[in-house]
C-alpha cells in the first residue's frame, strides 16, 4: 500500500499531506502531556515494535503469506491519537530510512496508513465492542486496512499521473485488500486475545458488554431489514444504471467478451430463472445472508480459544 | 522451515532489514559529494527535483533525471549495484502495473495492439517512478538519519515529531533482534511441520509476546530517560555553515528545476 513518488499528482499529494498534518495536530493536542513525559519513549519503542512486527510473515492457503500491519491493533492498545502518531513514525521511518513509499507523497501514505486505518479501525471497534468483543477486534483490523486501501485507491484513481479509472483501481486494489483484510483482522484478534489474557490491565478500561439476546435481536433486525429492502436496492440500482466496479472494469478493458463461466451458479445474477426479478433478489438476499452468517460463525469459532469472559 | 510455515522466513526478512539499515549508515559516512552537502540543502533540493520530475508526460525529461541521479551516485561513491537494485525493483513493478495501458490507450498503432501513446505513457510513468525512487535513494544513502532529523528540526518540524522519529529509529535494531530471536526460538522448539491453524495460533501468541515485551521495554526506556532528565526539549547539534559543495549542489538543483519548468 506504500505509494512511491511518481504515482500521485502533486496537488493530490499536497492536499492529503495537509489533511494528515491537520489530523496529526489534533492527535498531538488530544494526547497533551502523554508525549512530553515518559510515554514518548513508550510510543517510540512501540512504533519500532509495530514496524518489526510487520516483517512477520503468516501463511495463507495457496502457498503465499501475509503480514501484520497493526494500525487497528495499535489503536485498541494505545488509543487512536497515540496510535496515529506511532503509525506516522512507522510510515515516516519506512520512507526516510528504507525508501518504502515516496518522499513527496509521504503525506498521502501517512493519511491512508496512519490516519484512516487507525481511526476507522478504532471507530469500528468502538461501535461493535458492546455487542461482541472478539468480533469488534476482528472487524477493526479488517475495516481499518480495507478502508485504508480504498483511500489509497481513490488517491491513485483521481491522479492523472496514474492512467487507470477510479473504478478500476477501486475494484482491483479495494477488492484485493478486502480479502487480505480478513487475515489482518484474524492476526489482530489473535494478538488481542494474547494481550487480554496476559496483561488485561492494558485493556482494562475497554470492557463494556451487552447481553447476547439483545445482540441477536438487533442483529436479526438489521440483517432482516436489509434483506427485505434488497428488492428496493435492486430497483434503485436499475434507475441510476449502476454497475459493479469490477464489472465496469471488465467492460472497460474488454475482458467481458472473453469471460467463461466455469461453474453453474445457484442464483445467477441474484435471481431465479422464471421468477419475478425482485422476488428473485429477495430470495437471493435471504439465502446469501444465511450462508454468510453460517460461514462467519463457523470461521470465527476456531479463533476464540475459550468462551470465558475476561 | 516447513512449506506451510513462512513465519520462519520472517527471521530472514528482519535480518535483511537490519543489514540494510547498517549498510546505509556506513555509506552515509563515506567521503563523497552528496555526503558533504548540508542536510537541509540536500533535503530541499531532492524534494524540488522529485516535484519537478512528477508532472512530465513525455519520457525524455524523466530519463534525463534518471541519468543525473546516476551521475550523482557515482560522484557520491554510492555502490551502484545496490542503488540499481533499489531503483530497478520499483521500476519493474511500476512497468508491470502500467503495461496494459500500452494496449488500452487509443492512438496510432506501433506493433499489433500496442499504440504509440500507450507505449509512451508506460515508458514515461516507469522512468518517472525510477527517477523519483533513485533521488530518494540518493538522499537516504548519503545522509545519516541523525543529520536528517537535525535538518527537520532546523526546518521547524515540531520537537515531539522529531523525538518520536529518533526514538523509533534508535530502537529498530533492538526490536529486530528481539523478534528475530523469538522467531528462531519458535523454530528450534518445533519438531514437526506446523499445520495452518497451529501456525496462526502460535504466530498470534508470538506477536503478543513480542508486543508486550516492547511495551515493557518502552516503559523502561521512559523511566531511564526521565532519570537522565527526560527526552523533551533535547535538541540536535547545529549543522555546520553552508559551503562550496552546497552551493554547487544548489546550482545543479536550480538549473535542473529551471530546465524542467521551461521544458516545452
Amino acid at each position: 500500500m506504500h505509494i512511491p513518488d511518481g504515482y500521485l499528482d502533486l496537488w493530490i499529494a499536497a492536499l492529503v499531506g495537509l489533511a494528515s498534518i491537520a489530523v496529526l495536530a489534533i492527535a498531538v493536542r488530544r494526547s497533551a502531556g502523554a508525549l512530553d513525559g515518559p510515554r514518548a519513549p513508550l510510543l517510540g519503542v512501540t512504533a519500532a515494535a509495530i514496524f518489526a512486527a510487520q516483517m512477520l510473515n503468516l501463511p495463507i492457503p495457496g502457498g503465499t503469506s501475509v503480514h501484520f500491519v497493526g494500525g487497528a491493533f495499535a489503536a485498541i492498545l494505545l488509543g487512536p491519537h497515540l496510535a496515529a502518531l506511532a503509525m506516522t513514525a512507522v510510515v515516516a521511518i519506512q520512507a526516510l530510512v528504507f525508501g518504502d513509499g515516496g518522499l513527496v507523497v509521504l503525506g498521502g501514505n501517512v493519511f491512508s496508513m496512519a490516519v484512516v486505518e487507525v481511526y476507522v479501525g478504532y471507530a469500528v471497534y468502538r461501535v461493535v465492542r458492546p455487542y461482541h468483543k472478539p468480533a469488534a477486534v476482528f472487524a477493526a483490523g479488517w475495516a481499518g486496512i480495507s478502508v485504508a486501501a480504498l483511500t489509497a485507491a481513490i488517491m491513485l484513481g483521481a491522479s492523472e499521473a496514474f492512467a487507470y479509472e477510479v473504478t478500476t483501481v477501486l475494484a482491483i486494489m479495494g477488492g484485493w485488500h478486502i480479502l487480505l483484510g480478513i487475515a489482518e483482522g484474524a492476526i489482530t484478534l489473535l494478538a488481542y486475545e494474547f494481550v487480554a489474557e496476559t496483561r488485561p490491565d492494558l485493556l482494562a478500561d475497554r470492557s463494556p458488554t451487552i447481553d447476547s439476546r439483545r445482540l441477536l435481536r438487533r442483529g436479526t433486525a438489521v440483517v432482516g431489514g436489509l434483506v427485505v429492502l434488497s428488492p428496493a436496492f435492486a430497483w434503485g440500482a436499475q434507475q441510476v444504471n449502476y454497475t459493479e466496479p469490477l464489472e465496469h472494469a471488465a467492460a472497460t478493458t474488454g475482458a467481458t467478451a472473453h469471460a467463461v463461466r466455469t461453474l453453474p451458479s445457484l442464483l445467477p445474477d441474484y435471481g431465479i430463472a422464471g421468477v419475478d426479478p425482485y422476488v428473485g433478489t429477495l430470495v437471493s438476499g435471504l439465502v446469501g445472508a444465511t450462508l454468510v452468517l453460517v460461514i462467519g460463525w463457523l470461521a470465527g469459532r476456531p479463533l476464540i480459544p475459550d468462551s470465558e469472559p475476561r | 522451515m516447513s512449506p506451510v510455515d513462512p513465519v520462519g522466513r520472517s527471521a530472514g526478512t528482519l535480518t535483511d532489514q537490519a543489514r540494510g539499515l547498517l549498510r546505509d549508515e556506513r555509506v552515509a559516512t563515506r567521503s563523497g559529494w552528496l555526503q558533504a552537502v548540508h542536510p537541509i540543502v540536500k533535503l530541499l533540493g531532492i524534494v524540488a527535483l522529485i516535484a519537478v520530475t512528477v508532472p512530465f508526460d513525455t519520457p525524455g525529461p524523466p530519463a534525463a533525471m534518471l541519468g543525473l541521479t546516476i551521475g550523482l551516485a557515482v560522484l557520491s561513491r554510492v555502490p551502484l549495484a545496490t542503488h540499481a537494485l533499489r531503483t530497478g525493483v520499483p521500476m519493474a513493478v511500476s512497468l508491470v502495473i502500467v503495461a496494459p495501458q500500452a494496449v488500452l490507450l487509443p492512438g496510432a498503432p506501433l506493433l499489433g495492439p500496442v499504440t504509440v501513446p500507450g507505449i509512451s505513457y508506460a515508458a514515461t510513468f516507469t522512468l518517472r517512478v525510477g527517477a523519483s525512487v533513485s533521488l530518494l535513494g540518493l538522499l537516504l544513502s548519503t545522509t545519516r538519519f541523525a543529520s536528517l532529523l537535525g535538518a527537520l528540526r532546523t526546518l521547524r518540524v515540531p520537537q515531539t515529531a522529531v523525538a518520536l522519529l529518533a526514538i523509533t529509529y534508535r530502537h529498530l535494531l533492538v526490536v529486530f533482534e528481539e523478534l528475530s530471536r523469538l522467531v528462531l526460538a519458535r523454530r528450534s522448539r518445533r519438531v514437526r511441520s506446523a499445520t495452518l491453524r497451529e501456525s496462526w495460533l502460535e504466530a498470534g501468541s508470538l506477536l503478543g509476546t513480542f508486543l508486550l515485551g516492547a511495551l515493557d521495554r518502552g516503559e523502561r526506556v521512559g523511566r531511564a530517560a526521565r532519570s537522565r532528565g527526560g527526552t523533551a526539549g533535547r535538541g540536535y547539534p547545529r549543522q555546520r555553515a553552508v559551503g562550496l559543495r552546497d552551493a554547487a549542489f544548489a546550482f545543479v538543483v536550480f538549473a535542473t528545476v529551471a530546465a524542467g519548468v521551461l521544458w516545452p
